[in-house]
């Protein structure tokens, strides 16, 4: 079953500093997103990566094609409800402290008073936050941030979970906590989709991984190959034929 | 009803956290102090004079507070790219508009009535030694409505700047603009089309009666002085004031909601 599918996207922006002409983001981009999977988007910075993120979010509309999420038009609130965001440079709430935006974003996706502390205990342990948890946000540190950003993007056991470049900012350490957390998510149950410019990360979780460059998705690669080949091997000789 | 009310309290959370909210505090109780130097200072119409204190101060602060607060919200908001987190969780688009005018609004309205009710016991204990003007408990209890219709109606010119606006300043410096003209406008019109109108070139007066159809006459919630000296003023048309600022408030809100419902958020 198909949770996210992309059909022919297209996506320009209009550039100020050279005489409003426009640059396409987006060239035909056409994928789908299976649940129960890991799909990591790769590409170089610019490719295009955040932008098919934001249009799968309903925060950009398309200018051609179909986007398709949970049978229904992405910014719709009752699939929002499923969803789950990391942006790429989380700035969440900052006075607040840890357990108040948890429970905010907990309660926004429907957990009730008692799950909710539970979800927000066992989360804020996991990403290593202990201790911290009534700290302002303003106090914390880049990874610091980026944990408590995993941390609200599971809060809540969302069915789809969108994470862009969830592991920058984070330590060795950090990056393996986040990384189990993806998978444990994936276990049970959560689709994810994200995306990365560093490619072991993606070759260490994913199911499925997109090759995004200069706006277009030039290959799929499906798990036999990522398991016969080094990912990065694959995404240099995609990368090179164009 | 329960997300905009999620959203609501977060941003009064917000607002009540911010480092302004703790000095007007401060400023607050100097003035408290203010009111009784004014008192052994004066001569005459103490408790108007007195009166007249409370109410500028708390039109004062109340709207520098809100300005500030619009400054530091939307700041993060656009400049700093929260607004791309916030419509991405589980609200409607326009849950944020409305959540965040709720927040401001529970927020002015906290800081409007704690000011009257925390002057009100001083203001009362200093009449009683001088009671040579009468007092009007109702009057000094309703002004606060006023202030917050105008306050309104600053949010909602906010909320709209931020949705047709990708800084944060601009839409501050139009909402400042919104503020000014809404203040002399009637007076403009009043001296263009007034008795010097044939002097005027038609442009100008066109650009005016324009502009006094446009922008909300902010000037109308000003009441302070109507409600200090106990001049004429019918429940009809402190009605009608009420009534003004509710509506435009909400005309502005629902094309705000229209517009943020079509805008991409970069």
């Amino acid at each position: 079953m198909e949770i996210v599918q992309f059909v022919e996207v297209e996506k320009s922006f209009r550039l100020k500093d050279i005489g409003g002409l426009k640059q396409k983001v987006l060239r035909g981009v056409s994928f789908s997103v299976k649940k129960g999977e890991i799909f990591g988007l790769v590409g170089l910075n610019g490719q295009g990566k955040s932008t098919t993120i934001k249009i799968m979010l309903g925060l950009l509309f398309p200018d051609r094609g179909d986007v398709i999420v949970f049978d229904s038009y992405p910014g719709d609130l009752k699939i929002k409800k499923k969803i789950s965001y990391l942006p790429e440079n989380p700035v969440f709430f900052e006075s607040l402290n840890a357990i108040e935006f948890l429970s905010f974003v907990g309660r926004l996706r429907g957990l009730d008073k008692k799950n909710l502390k539970s979800s927000i205990g066992t989360l804020i342990e996991k990403v290593g936050l202990s201790g911290n948890e009534k700290k302002p946000i303003r106090k914390y540190s880049r990874g610091m941030l980026q944990r408590l950003g995993l941390a609200q993007a599971f809060i809540g056991n969302p069915e789809l979970v969108i994470l862009d470049e969830p592991l920058n900012g984070l330590d060795p350490l950090g990056r393996k906590m986040a990384r189990d957390l993806i998978i444990e998510a994936n276990k049970e149950g959560s689709t994810i989709f994200f995306t990365s410019h560093i490619l072991e990360d993606i070759e260490k979780i994913c199911s499925r991984v997109g090759i995004l460059h200069k706006g277009e998705l030039l290959k799929i690669v499906e798990a036999p190959e990522l398991q016969e080949k080094p990912l990065e091997d694959i995404f240099l000789g995609v990368i090179e034929q164009q | 009803m329960r997300d905009i009310l999620e959203f609501t309290r977060i941003t009064l959370k917000q607002s009540t956290r911010l480092r302004a909210f703790y000095s007007a505090f401060v400023i607050t109780l100097v003035s408290l102090i203010g009111l009784f130097v004014i008192y052994s200072f004066s001569m005459f119409e103490i408790p108007r004079i007195l009166e007249s204190y409370v109410l500028s101060y708390t039109n004062f602060i109340v709207l520098l507070m809100v300005f500030f607060t619009l400054f530091s919200l939307l700041q993060y908001d656009i400049d700093r790219k929260t607004l791309q987190y916030v419509i991405a969780l589980p609200l409607r688009r326009r849950d944020y508009i409305v959540g965040r005018y709720l927040g401001i609004m529970c927020f002015s309205a906290i800081i409007a009535y704690g000011i009257i009710v925390l002057f009100y016991p001083f203001l009362i204990l200093l009449m009683k030694q001088r009671p040579d003007a009468p007092f009007n408990v109702v009057r000094y209890f309703t002004y606060p409505l006023f202030l917050l219709a105008e306050v309104s109606l600053i949010i909602s010119f906010a909320l709209l700047f931020t949705t047709l606006s990708t800084k944060s300043i601009i839409s501050v410096i139009s909402t400042v603009g919104v503020y000014l003209i809404g203040h002399s406008l009637d007076e403009v019109k009043e001296f263009l089309l007034g008795g010097h109108a044939q002097e005027i070139p038609l442009f100008s007066k066109i650009l005016v009666k324009g502009a006094w159809y446009i922008f909300p006459n902010l000037s109308l919630f000003d009441v302070k002085l109507r409600m200090v000296y106990n001049l004429q003023f019918s429940f009809e048309e402190a009605l009608m004031i009420i009534i003004y600022g509710i509506g435009y408030t909400l005309a502005v809100l629902v094309i705000t909601c229209a517009l943020f419902e079509r805008k991409e958020i970069l």
